[in-house]
């Protein structure tokens, strides 16, 4: 009988620090914004209002964290903040590449970089391979989908993600 | 009695703090969620070295070492991927098509964990008769115009696209390198990215880019991804299309076509993915745990489903 309520009892404790083992985050925590363009959001919605928008590296503070989004401020400027989906950040020190400019960044900083690739390294990769086509990957980038017309879809197709 | 409820209060105590200190550990460590999360370092001044040394010493696979590139190597891995790509296929000029396959991308990565890359995704639709679907690190989708007339539904090409973001999200291109001699060089480049001054280095970095994009390419045109990848693919899939609203079971109607289509092909999607048999047992085995309390037939889903269908239609129609 003891045996098995203490067995009970590791489950149950077991599965309540499982489920919240990948949310431990600690507030006031530095991140670096993972992708070109960031736009914070006012909630934790795709279609809410964009409060800022961050540069590709920018350092910035977490405040709060709910449902894999996190809401953020610009370190450099913290009345700056809104809302950002946790996989557009990274915890790992981003340094922006400044080819031509000069830096003063430490060896640590340099491996921290990442490896080696930038525009620059494009436009020697492309003299060395002149058949390809950067133009149409270009046009492909330059895709966009209008906000609005988005949500008219998924209202129409009774999809999910639209202002719930 | 006093004693024995103590005994009881100390070993609760010691339990609690084994499973606290055990899911700490498995909180930062390595987990499908943290690799797109962009893992956690724990000492953020390691140096290019120190990686290197530390990355064979604790036996991770050097191939593990091209996951933690950044997301701006990532793209431009993607960029160079997509060119070569575009050497061979030309891109179908179709704006009703491409306005319908990018509405439906969107969809599905704004409701899943990793909505944004660093220049987003983009879908596009190559003109060729061959059945088949390439998707780029950098978020480039091309689906071929043969593989879209393998759909008859919305909900089925959402599957196609589901797959191709699946590949993305589990970074299953950058993972392709696996030749170490470019691993290693991936990794020790990034001692010399800001330091070099001239051409020759610049054209060492280059070289790099181009030996990492041929063998993606090799993966993505001759080999294929493993088996596993690929159920891997089909799985998350079939998550993303069910956050995303759609029907899963749409994927496997999806893939009754293509074995129908690419029976005996030798050729695109016959040549780099495992047989749609395969492919439909793993994803039955899905659904069957996804399956709803009330069958679709009967349901408000049923309704949404329809109007999908003919908004496809429509599309269809219109293109002509």
């Amino acid at each position: 009988m003891f045996k098995k309520k203490y067995l009970l009892i590791i489950l149950f404790v077991s599965l309540i620090c499982f489920a919240y083992s990948e949310q431990i985050v600690n507030y006031g925590e530095i991140y670096y914004i993972a992708i070109q363009n960031a736009e914070l959001k006012s909630s934790k919605n795709f279609f809410a209002e964009v409060t800022a928008s961050l540069d590709y590296g920018t350092p910035v503070t977490v405040l709060s964290t709910k449902d894999k989004w996190f809401e953020v401020a610009d370190k450099s400027s913290p009345s700056v903040k809104g809302w950002i989906a946790a996989n557009s950040l990274s915890k790992r020190k981003i340094i922006v590449n400044k080819y031509g400019t000069g830096t003063s960044a430490t060896t640590e900083e340099l491996s921290l970089a990442g490896k080696g690739f930038s525009p620059e390294v494009e436009k020697q990769y492309k003299t060395e391979n002149a058949e390809l086509d950067y133009l149409e990957v270009n046009k492909i980038e330059g895709i966009k989908v209008d906000t609005n017309e988005l949500l008219r879809f998924i209202d129409a197709g009774e999809l999910k993600g639209g202002n719930e | 009695m006093i004693s024995h409820n103590k005994n009881c209060l100390c070993s609760l105590i010691c339990v609690i703090l084994i499973c606290v200190t055990v899911c700490t550990f498995i909180s930062c460590s390595s987990s499908p969620s943290m690799h797109l999360f962009n893992l956690i370092s724990s000492d953020g001044n390691i140096t290019g070295d120190d990686y290197i040394q530390a990355a064979i010493e604790t036996g991770m696979a050097l191939s593990k070492a091209v996951e933690e590139i950044t997301p701006e190597q990532e793209y431009y891995i993607g960029r160079a991927v997509a060119a070569n790509l575009l050497n061979t296929y030309n891109i179908e000029d179709n704006d009703l098509w491409q306005d319908y396959v990018n509405k439906i991308c969107h969809v599905i990565i704004i409701n899943s964990d990793k909505p944004d890359l660093f220049n987003g995704y983009h879908v596009v639709i190559l003109d060729t008769d061959e059945v088949n679907a390439f998707a780029t690190s950098g978020g480039h989708i091309m689906i071929t115009r043969g593989l879209i007339d393998c759909t008859k539904t919305e909900d089925e090409l959402a599957a196609v696209i589901a797959h191709e973001i699946a590949h993305i999200q589990l970074q299953h291109s950058i993972k392709a390198i696996r030749t170490s001699r470019i691993t290693n060089a991936l990794a020790v480049t990034a001692q010399t990215a800001l330091k070099f001054s001239g051409v020759e280095e610049l054209s060492d970095l280059a070289d790099v880019l181009d030996e990492s994009v041929d063998e993606i390419v090799m993966t993505l045109v001759n080999s294929g991804y493993s088996q596993a990848q690929e159920f891997a693919a089909d799985s998350t899939a079939l998550s993303l299309m069910q956050k995303a609203g759609y029907e899963s079971s749409a994927m496997k109607d999806m893939l009754l076509m293509l074995k129908e289509k690419t029976a005996n092909v030798n050729t695109g999607f016959g040549k780099t993915h495992p047989s749609a048999d395969d492919r439909l047992e793993a994803v039955d085995q899905v659904l069957k745990m996804m399956e709803y309390k009330e069958p679709l037939r009967f349901s408000s889903r049923y309704r949404a489903l329809e109007e999908r269908n003919i908004r496809y239609v429509r599309v269809q129609l219109q293109a002509l």
